[in-house]
């Protein structure tokens, strides 16, 4: 089926069919999929957490809690030990007084930048001041400032279905016990599903416990007092407490100190009080 | 080769222009439809002679050729309708636009029919695409069209004509062997000598002595030999198709709803991305403009996160921003234009990707956008002074797929600006609040704002700062950090101005264990 083209309009390039290019597609990546497979198995050194949020791992080691899921380790030592780090396809609150969970997010921030990860702040209150963050961190954010709460939640859905970011973090520490008190569990719900879903990672700032079936809860429990504005950032976040709850299981207690083994399970509700 | 064709085109044009929107159909007035009796007429004609009719109709007895009369006569409920022009038009340009998205080599061989050059297309089962094809023009468009395939273009269009919908020949000399006189354009005098010789079919004639044949019949016989033996290239005259993505229409009403302008906008999109498809091409950027009644002219220009062609991203994209939308007066005209350029053909690094979806990923900033409002949404980025609170929000899709600073900064950078970092971070208050602030020997004693009120426990300060000394809107202030007890015990951020009057305000706070700005 040939045919001689006429000199007076010139011929167009040859285009391929919407299913041919579709097809195309589809077996390119799948073939991408394959050649990442085979490259992590004869490679494993080579895998970065950021990896690991796109293709999750198996559990190995310190991640023996983790069932699966994808982890970040957070630079929290206890956290790390007690859960594995932070964990995708979840959700995590971190409550407490505002300082404290500020320094919690901060050592976030650093884990999701140095593994690169991409990520959003939902801000309820508008209240993140962008110089008291680093600068290379906020460079995978999204800034998502918000008027009240029930807009950050819709914020939050919009960017959990979206599925490009691997972390969003809801903060509502600037939000009203009264606007608090009226967030209905099926947020909750909803948001557990979504993160279970689209695999990324759901953390909720709030002054309370309040985030019903959170699998992990991290709580900020130091009073920080007056000379802790003048302390750097690296000595603040290592003097800091962090007590951990992990839903549907309790930790044997152990004793403080850097030295410590790393937690068991165990059969008693002793809850772990942990210093990072 | 190929040929589309499509049936009782005047009259499809017509009932296709009583279905589409924005067609305002009187109530109680029966919109005539392809599974009517309906009958074609002429514009104008004073005889009224059918012309084409629905199958319903032929079914009923009456035939073209027929007086309305006549018709009327046969079918009581047969609907008449009058052909247009304008409608004819409309539907010849959907075909050819169609016929683009199928091959880039058509012949317009009439208005309803259309020769294409297939032969390029990596084509193995010719049954199953001609037959999506045929469907998605009935689902797209609504229109009813038969399509042939066949080696030559002759025998496409015999083939066209047996179509039910669509006809494939795979063994061209058996379909030529069967193939009869009636099916064939050939004049009635020759068709009448053929049948006086007792000639039925092609496959028959050709068994003859070719130039013994020819003598007796005509040189008008010699395309029957040309159409079952000759293995010479067709000369196309090839459809041009315009170089430009630009398209733009007038309404003929007043449009006040967002549904009639999302349909036409869809309709131009098809357009715009066949033509982008047959030039291997994707747009980067697209430009809207809506005309309204009052001579207002509303424009809008958006920047693809990731180039592309398919209609429904664009189309997501554009309607995004249109429900956000609220006119004061009715739209009169749409135009829209896109820029193009080559596909981005790039090897991502095989174990991070910076964003799976860019296209997704814009349009849920877009919704963020409407949701929280403009210049709420963004990567934060200190602004280059030495104010507080001074920031700029940069474009996510941007800033996360190009090579940023970040991914060039070695480890050992990283280190040495955190160890800079001082403090716990602070929560502004967004305004910032008044305050009335008692001072002791030049430092904070006593403060007392709208929600926070008691006596500093301890204060360190006053950190000055100032700036845009040489400017008119030249600024001082002075920072402290307070301990305050009393109603709302916690550590905060106190800041004094220095204008025509001293100001105190609350910025911020550090830690407390509730939150007291503003809410």
């Amino acid at each position: 089926m040939n045919a001689v083209l006429e000199e007076k309009h010139p011929p167009f390039p040859r285009s391929l069919s919407c299913s041919e290019e579709q097809s195309a597609q589809g077996k390119a990546s799948s073939v991408l999929a394959d050649l990442r497979s085979i490259l992590v198995a004869r490679f494993p050194e080579s895998r970065t957490p950021s990896f690991e949020a796109n293709h999750p791992a198996k559990e190995t080691g310190d991640a023996a809690h983790s069932h699966g899921r994808p982890l970040l380790p957070t630079g929290i030592k206890k956290w790390d030990a007690c859960v594995g780090g932070l964990r995708l396809k979840e959700v995590t609150e971190v409550f407490g007084t505002l300082g404290n969970t500020g320094l919690v997010m901060d050592r976030l921030l650093e884990a999701t930048m140095k593994a690169g990860w991409l990520g959003a702040w939902v801000d309820a209150g508008d209240a993140m001041e962008v110089e008291d963050w680093d600068e290379s961190a906020l460079q995978r954010i999204v800034w998502v400032r918000c008027t009240d709460p029930m807009m950050a939640l819709k914020a939050t859905d919009l960017l959990l279905r979206d599925g490009n970011l691997s972390w969003v973090t809801l903060d509502l520490q600037s939000a009203s016990p009264a606007a608090l008190r009226r967030i209905s569990a099926q947020y909750w719900h909803r948001f557990h599903r979504l993160v279970e879903n689209c695999g990324n990672s759901l953390i909720v700032l709030t002054p309370m416990p309040m985030v019903e079936g959170a699998k992990v809860r991290v709580a900020g429990r130091r009073r920080l007092n007056f000379s802790s504005i003048h302390l750097s950032r690296r000595e603040l976040c290592d003097t800091k407490s962090v007590d951990v709850f992990v839903r549907g299981r309790f930790l044997k207690s152990i004793p403080e100190g850097d030295d410590a083994p790393h937690p068991t399970v165990g059969a008693g509700p002793d809850i772990v009080r942990m210093t990072a | 080769m190929a040929v589309l064709f499509a049936p009782q085109f005047r009259l499809q044009s017509v009932l296709l222009a009583h279905r589409a929107p924005p067609f305002d159909t009187p109530r109680g007035v029966d919109v005539p439809q392809w599974n009517h009796a309906v009958g074609l007429v002429e514009t104008g004609s004073v005889s009224g002679v059918i012309l084409e009719l629905t199958p319903c109709a032929e079914l009923s007895g009456v035939k073209p050729g027929m007086s309305t009369a006549q018709a009327m006569a046969r079918c009581n409920a047969l609907q008449l309708v009058s052909s247009s022009e304008p409608c004819e038009a409309s539907l010849a340009q959907k075909l050819l636009a169609f016929a683009g998205t199928l091959s880039p080599k058509i012949e317009t061989q009439a208005r309803n029919r259309y020769l294409l050059d297939v032969g390029g297309l990596a084509v193995h089962d010719w049954q199953g695409w001609a037959e999506q094809s045929i469907q998605r023009l009935d689902r797209e468009h609504g229109i009813s069209a038969v399509l042939g395939v066949a080696p030559r273009s002759g025998l496409a269009w015999c083939a066209a004509r047996r179509a039910f919908p669509v006809k494939v020949i795979e063994h061209p000399e058996l379909f030529i062997e069967s193939l009869s006189f009636a099916e064939l354009e050939i004049p009635d005098s020759l068709q009448q000598q053929l049948a006086d010789w007792g000639i039925r079919t092609l496959g028959e004639l050709l068994r003859l002595p070719k130039q013994a044949a020819l003598e007796r019949l005509g040189p008008e016989a010699a395309p029957l030999w040309e159409l079952a033996r000759d293995t010479r290239e067709c000369v196309m005259h090839l459809e041009a198709f315009p170089e430009s993505l630009e398209l733009e229409m007038d309404l003929e009403s007043r449009v006040e709803t967002l549904e009639p302008i999302l349909f036409i906008i869809n309709r131009m999109l098809e357009q715009l991305a066949s033509r982008m498809r047959l030039r291997h091409r994707v747009a980067t950027d697209m430009q809207l403009q809506l005309r309204l009644e009052n001579a207002v002219v509303y424009e809008r220009h958006f920047s693809l996160p990731s180039p592309s062609r398919d209609e429904a991203v664009l189309r997501r994209v554009l309607e995004t921003h249109l429900e956000t939308l609220n006119f004061e007066a009715a739209i009169v005209g749409v135009r829209l234009k896109l820029q193009d350029a080559p596909p981005i053909h790039q090897q991502l690094t095989l174990f991070e990707r910076p964003l799976r979806d860019p296209n997704r990923f814009g349009e849920t900033l877009a919704r963020l956008h409407s949701l929280t409002g403009e210049n709420r949404v963004g990567v934060p980025r200190r602004a280059a002074s030495h104010r507080p609170d001074l920031f700029n929000l940069q474009d996510p899709c941007k800033v996360f797929s190009t090579k940023a600073e970040r991914d060039l900064a070695t480890p050992e950078d990283d280190t040495l600006k955190r160890n800079t970092l001082r403090g716990i971070p602070l929560r502004r208050f967004r305004p910032a609040m008044r305050a009335q602030v008692s001072l002791s020997g030049h430092r904070p004693a006593f403060l007392h704002a709208a929600t926070i009120t008691g006596p500093v426990l301890e204060c360190a300060g006053p950190y000055r700062l100032s700036g845009n000394w040489w400017e008119v809107d030249a600024w001082r202030i002075e920072e402290w950090d307070v301990e305050l007890g009393g109603s709302a015990p916690g550590l905060y951020r106190l800041v004094c101005e220095h204008g025509e009057a001293k100001t105190w305000t609350l910025e911020g706070c550090y830690d407390a264990e509730e939150w007291r700005g503003n809410r």
